[in-house]
C-alpha cells in the first residue's frame, strides 16, 4: 500500500515538474512578452515527437534526445513567430490556435508518426528526479532572464510596443527570441513527458491541452514565476487526487478561471495586468 | 541643421494628414509646431520617429535621408520623443523605465546574465547608477522604486521626457507636454525644457498648445493647418500673422500676451 502511495505521488510529482516547464515557458510569452499563444501544446508536441522520433529511429540515447527536442520546439516556435509578430490580441490567439490545430493533423497524417495510432514503446527514462532538477533548473534559468537586459526588454513590449520602439527596442527581433525561447521549454516539457508516459498521440496535444496550460499560467498569476509554479501544481494535482471525478475535470477547471477571474483576476501570485 | 523635412506628405486612405510640408530644425533650438486640433502635428513626429513612412518627401537628421529607417534605429541615431496620451511602462518601476532607455546604450550579453557572471553585477550597478543620476537632475529620484503608474500625473509627463533624454538622444521631441497642466505646472515645465536645451545641449522640437509656453520659449515657430504648413518664423512674427490669427477662429492666438 505504502509502496503503491509513493510510486503514485512520485508520478504526480514528476508531471508537477514537466507541467511547471512547459507552463514556464508559456510564461516568457504571454506573462512576461504579453502575446497571448492558444498554441502552446504544440510545441510541446513537437518536443514530444521529435525526441522520441530521435530515439526509436536514430537510437539517440535519452540526454540527447531531450535537449534536441526542445531545440527543434524552439526552431519551430521561431518560425512560428516570423510570420505572426505583426499580430495582435484576438488574432495573434487565432493565429496560434491555427498553428496548434496544423501541428496535430500533420503529426495525426505523417507515416512516421503512425498517426491516430501514436507512438507506443517509448523508453521511460523520466524518472521523478530528472524531472523535478530540471523544473528547478528551468526555474532558475527564467528567473535570471526575466531580471536581465533581454528580460526587461520583453516586459517593455508588454507594457506598450510602441514605447518599447521608442527606446531603441527591436521588438520584431525580441518578440521572436521570446516565441524561441518559450516554445523550446514546451518542447522540454513535452520529450520528459513522452518519456514518462512512454506513449504519445496527437490527442494528448491537442487544443485543449494549450488551455490546460494557459489556466495554469492565469491561476498562479501571469509574469509570475511563484505563480508559474503554484498554477502548474494546483492543476495537475487536484485531477490527479481526484481521479474518479476525471470526467468533471473541465468543469472543474471553468469554476477556477470562473472565481479567479471574479476575485484576483491578476491570478494568486501575479501583481501585473496583462492586456492582450 | 539637425532635422530637414523636405516636401514631406503622407496620405491615409482619402485623407491628406500631412500635406507637402517643409521646414528644418537648428542645432540646439527650441522650435515649435503648432496647429488647430487635427492639423497634423502628431502625424509629423509620427513621421520623423518612423510609426508612419512619408508618401512622398525626405526626412534628413543630421544630413542623412532616416525614411526607410525602422523606429528603433532612428532612436540608435539620436531621435528620442514623449506621446501626446503619456507611454510610460506603467508597470514597471522608475528606475526601469529609464533602465529600458538606456538599452541599446547597454553593453552585457545574455549568458553573462543567466549565469550571473561577475560583470552582471558590475553593469546592473552602473546602470541603476546612471538612471539614478538622471531621475536626480528631474527631482524624480524619491520615486525611484515606484511604479510609473503610481506618478502624479505631472511626474510622469517630466519621467517620460528623461527617458528620452536618457536614450542619448540629441533631437527630443515633446508632444504636448503641458496638456493637462495649471498654469503653474505649465511654467515650471517650460522652465524644465528651456533647461534641458541650455544644460544638456538638446535640440527641442515641441508641439503645444499653450501660447504662453510656446512664446516664451520657442526660437522659432512652424503652424499647420489642415496638413499644410501655413506659416512659420520667429514667434512674435507667427502671433501677428492673419492667416494664423484667422485659422485660429477669432484670433485665439492674438489674445494671449508675450
Ligand atoms: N493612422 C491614421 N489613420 C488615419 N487617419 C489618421 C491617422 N493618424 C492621424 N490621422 C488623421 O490625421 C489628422 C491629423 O492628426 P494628428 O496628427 O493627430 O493631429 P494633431 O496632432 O495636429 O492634433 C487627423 O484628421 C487624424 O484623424
Ligand atoms: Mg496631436
Amino acid at each position: 500500500m505504502d509502496l503503491i502511495f509513493n510510486s503514485y505521488v512520485l508520478q504526480i510529482i514528476t508531471m508537477c515538474s514537466i507541467n511547471i516547464i512547459i507552463v514556464l515557458g508559456l510564461n516568457l510569452i504571454t506573462g512576461v512578452t504579453g502575446q497571448l499563444s492558444l498554441g502552446h501544446a504544440a510545441f510541446a508536441s513537437i518536443g514530444a515527437y521529435a525526441s522520441t522520433l530521435l530515439m526509436l529511429n536514430l537510437g539517440l540515447p535519452f540526454f540527447l534526445a531531450l535537449p534536441l527536442g526542445a531545440l527543434v520546439a524552439g526552431v519551430s516556435g521561431f518560425f512560428l513567430g516570423v510570420p505572426i509578430l505583426r499580430l495582435r490580441g484576438d488574432y495573434l490567439a487565432i493565429a496560434t490556435l491555427g498553428f496548434c490545430e496544423i501541428v496535430r493533423v500533420v503529426f495525426l497524417n505523417l507515416k512516421i508518426t503512425r498517426g491516430a495510432l501514436g507512438i507506443s514503446g517509448i523508453p521511460h527514462h523520466t524518472t521523478p528526479l530528472i524531472a523535478a532538477v530540471l523544473a528547478i533548473l528551468s526555474i532558475a534559468f527564467m528567473f535570471n532572464m526575466e531580471n536581465s537586459r533581454f528580460g526587461l526588454a520583453l516586459k517593455s513590449i508588454r507594457e506598450d510596443e510602441i514605447a518599447s520602439e521608442m527606446m531603441g527596442i527591436n521588438i520584431a527581433k525580441y518578440k521572436i527570441m521570446a516565441f524561441a525561447i518559450g516554445s523550446a521549454f514546451a518542447g522540454l516539457g513535452g520529450a520528459l513527458y513522452a518519456c514518462q508516459i512512454t506513449f504519445i498521440s496527437p490527442v494528448d496535444f491537442g487544443f485543449m491541452k494549450s488551455v490546460e496550460q494557459l489556466c495554469m499560467l492565469v491561476l498562479g498569476g501571469m509574469g509570475s514565476i511563484v505563480g508559474v509554479v503554484a498554477g502548474s501544481i494546483i492543476l495537475t494535482s487536484i485531477p490527479e487526487l481526484l481521479r474518479f471525478a476525471s470526467e468533471y475535470r473541465m468543469v472543474m477547471y471553468g469554476i477556477v478561471l470562473i472565481m479567479i477571474m471574479a476575485f484576483r483576476p491578476q491570478g494568486l501570485f501575479g501583481n501585473i495586468k496583462v492586456n492582450l | 541643421m539637425i532635422l530637414e523635412l523636405n516636401n514631406v506628405t503622407v496620405r491615409f486612405g482619402g485623407l491628406t494628414a500631412v500635406d507637402n510640408v517643409s521646414f528644418n530644425v537648428e542645432d540646439n533650438a527650441i522650435m515649435s509646431l503648432i496647429g488647430p486640433n487635427g492639423a497634423g502635428k502628431t502625424t509629423v513626429f509620427n513621421l520623423i520617429t518612423g510609426v508612419y513612412r512619408p508618401t512622398e518627401g525626405d526626412i534628413l537628421y543630421k544630413g542623412a535621408k532616416i525614411q526607410d529607417k525602422k523606429p528603433y534605429q532612428r532612436t540608435r541615431m539620436g531621435i528620442a520623443r514623449t506621446f501626446q496620451n503619456i507611454r510610460l511602462f506603467k508597470q514597471l518601476t522608475v528606475t526601469e523605465n529609464l533602465i529600458l532607455a538606456m538599452h541599446p546604450l547597454r553593453n552585457i550579453n545574455m549568458f553573462e546574465s543567466i549565469f550571473r557572471l561577475p560583470r552582471f553585477f558590475r553593469e546592473r550597478k552602473e546602470v541603476i547608477a546612471k538612471a539614478e543620476s538622471y531621475l536626480e537632475y528631474v527631482n524624480l529620484l524619491d520615486y525611484k522604486n515606484e511604479r510609473a503608474e503610481n506618478l502624479p500625473y505631472g511626474k510622469q509627463r517630466e519621467l517620460e521626457i528623461v527617458r528620452a533624454i536618457a536614450t542619448g538622444a540629441d533631437l527630443l521631441l515633446l508632444d504636448e507636454p503641458a496638456a493637462g497642466m495649471n498654469p503653474q505646472e505649465t511654467t515650471q515645465c517650460m522652465h524644465f525644457i528651456k533647461r534641458i536645451r541650455d544644460e544638456l545641449n538638446k535640440t527641442i522640437l515641441l508641439i503645444e498648445h499653450d501660447m504662453t509656453l510656446v512664446m516664451g520659449i520657442s526660437d522659432e515657430v512652424t503652424v499647420l493647418d489642415y496638413g499644410k504648413k501655413l506659416a512659420e518664423g520667429l514667434p512674435h512674427d507667427v502671433q501677428n500673422d492673419p492667416l494664423v490669427i484667422e485659422a485660429y477662429l477669432g484670433g485665439g492666438v492674438a489674445h494671449v500676451e508675450d
